[in-house]
């Protein structure tokens, strides 16, 4: 196993630690924060569409093992926030511009929230859109923007030198 | 050329995944039981790191949230200190209706909860994700849980066990929107109701009761215990804080709000009572 998925193994447990230790404690009417969606979209953002949809069904997938929601549900949606995220990204959204990280990061979130309980009408799990999405909407999005630098950093970490991307315009950008 | 090409292995690489996850989601669906296999094996090998990080985070969460929730901390000590008077004025009184009702469910032959045996659980993790209301309890099927048992604890019924490894339990709790529990009113003798429940966090509620139920505000509910039910009868479910006639459609819709205090689960009881049992 390479060095980089070894580093990249890390942070990402590092993060589901955190969510499972801290940020699951931390509710606000019950609704708490989820880093999830901010993981897949910054995957999208360093390596590009096919990276980012790989990445999100990956972290999605480890992620819907502790869930009591149906079990692929997280693994679909983060892997549409990866790829669309990474579309952005391969068509030359630049990960170093200010404030674009957490702006895309907070975008995505919320495109996330609101597509999980739509896809999860599809399979017959009627009682998500009882969630209080709105709410959710807000508290992930404001969280999602808020640790998009830290996991950025992080993944940055992870990737090393060559980074995540295939594409060479994405590989000069490192 | 080369770019058409990647463009192509990222359509194929996101619909492959993308098909692959519906894949899982139908299997899961369909009563494929690998991913409560998987679910059980990986909590029970996580469990004990979580819950060593969550002891030493936990002063860091509970710091934010005091500052968040202070004012209503504040109020909530206030009541709880009201009630907590009235509760002990009323222990004497109760003791001795509690003698009575013993004497007289024993000669209506009615079940009666106290005579089920019960595990008791710590609650070790509160609605892990946002869109579900369930808690996770620290005993298994090692412990004697399984799955389907009901859960009380804090006044009344908190759930029912939907997953359960050797070592942990997953409760759905009454207030989850897939959960729905019959209730029996005590105001009508024959008729009883399902109550749904609508949401982390939000009230119950009771749609088209026959116009004549006589609901009032108040009302406690209790568990009806029909044959075949999920649960046995007589465990307090919720009291009735709405009542309101529909239009047109010649029936009551009702709100009720849990009897147990959901936001006080520290530790519950788990009633080794299975339908049919």
């Amino acid at each position: 196993m390479s060095p980089k998925i070894l580093r990249t193994i890390v942070v990402v447990t590092a993060l589901f630690l955190v969510q499972f230790s801290l940020f699951d404690s931390w509710a606000i009417s019950g609704v708490h924060v989820d880093c999830i969606w901010t993981l897949a979209a910054i995957g999208g953002l360093l390596g590009g569409a096919r990276f980012g949809a790989t990445f999100g069904f990956g972290v999605g997938l480890a992620m819907d093992v502790f869930l009591p929601t149906p079990f692929g549900l997280t693994a679909l949606v983060c892997c549409l926030v990866g790829a669309v995220v990474g579309q952005l990204a391969d068509r030359g959204l630049d990960a170093d511009l200010g404030p674009v990280v957490p702006g895309v990061c907070a975008i995505a979130a919320a495109g996330a929230v609101l597509c999980y309980p739509l896809l999860g009408v599809f399979i017959g799990s009627n009682e998500l859109l009882k969630a209080p999405l709105l709410l959710i909407v807000a508290v992930d999005t404001l969280a999602s923007a808020c640790l998009a630098l830290p996991v950025l950093q992080a993944m940055r970490w992870a990737g090393g030198r060559e980074g995540f991307a295939s594409s060479q315009k994405a590989k000069s950008a490192w | 050329m080369a770019r058409a090409k990647r463009s192509r292995k990222t359509t194929v690489t996101v619909v492959v995944l993308v098909l692959l996850s519906v894949t899982i989601l139908t299997a899961n669906a369909q009563g494929d039981s690998s991913a409560t296999g998987v679910r059980g094996f990986v909590h029970d090998l996580t469990q004990p790191v979580v819950s060593s990080l969550e002891a030493v985070f936990r002063p860091v969460g509970n710091f934010f949230a005091g500052s968040v929730n202070y004012g209503r901390v504040a109020d909530e000590n206030a009541q709880l200190r009201y009630t907590l008077h009235h509760l002990q004025q009323q222990a004497v009184t109760n003791s001795l209706a509690e003698a009575q009702l013993k004497q007289l469910l024993a000669l209506q032959h009615l079940p009666f909860i106290g005579s089920t045996p019960t595990v008791m659980a710590r609650t070790i993790d509160v609605g892990r994700s946002n869109f579900t209301a369930t808690i996770t309890l620290d005993k298994g099927t090692s412990s004697g849980v399984l799955s389907g048992m009901p859960v009380v604890g804090s006044g009344g019924l908190i759930g029912r066990v939907i997953a359960v490894t050797a070592h942990s339990a997953t409760v759905r709790l009454v207030t989850d929107a897939s959960s729905s529990v019959s209730v029996a009113f005590p105001s009508m003798t024959t008729e009883q109701a399902i109550i749904h429940g609508e949401g982390p966090d939000a009230e119950m509620s009771a749609l088209y009761l026959p116009t004549g139920a006589k609901v009032t505000k108040g009302s406690l509910l209790l568990t009806s215990g029909l044959a075949g039910g999920v649960y046995p009868a007589g465990i307090p479910v919720g009291t009735v804080t709405s009542a309101s006639s529909v239009a047109g459609a010649g029936g009551v819709d009702v709100t009720v709000a849990p009897a147990a205090d959901l936001s006080n689960l520290g530790y519950v009881d788990v009633l080794q009572w299975t339908a049919g049992s």
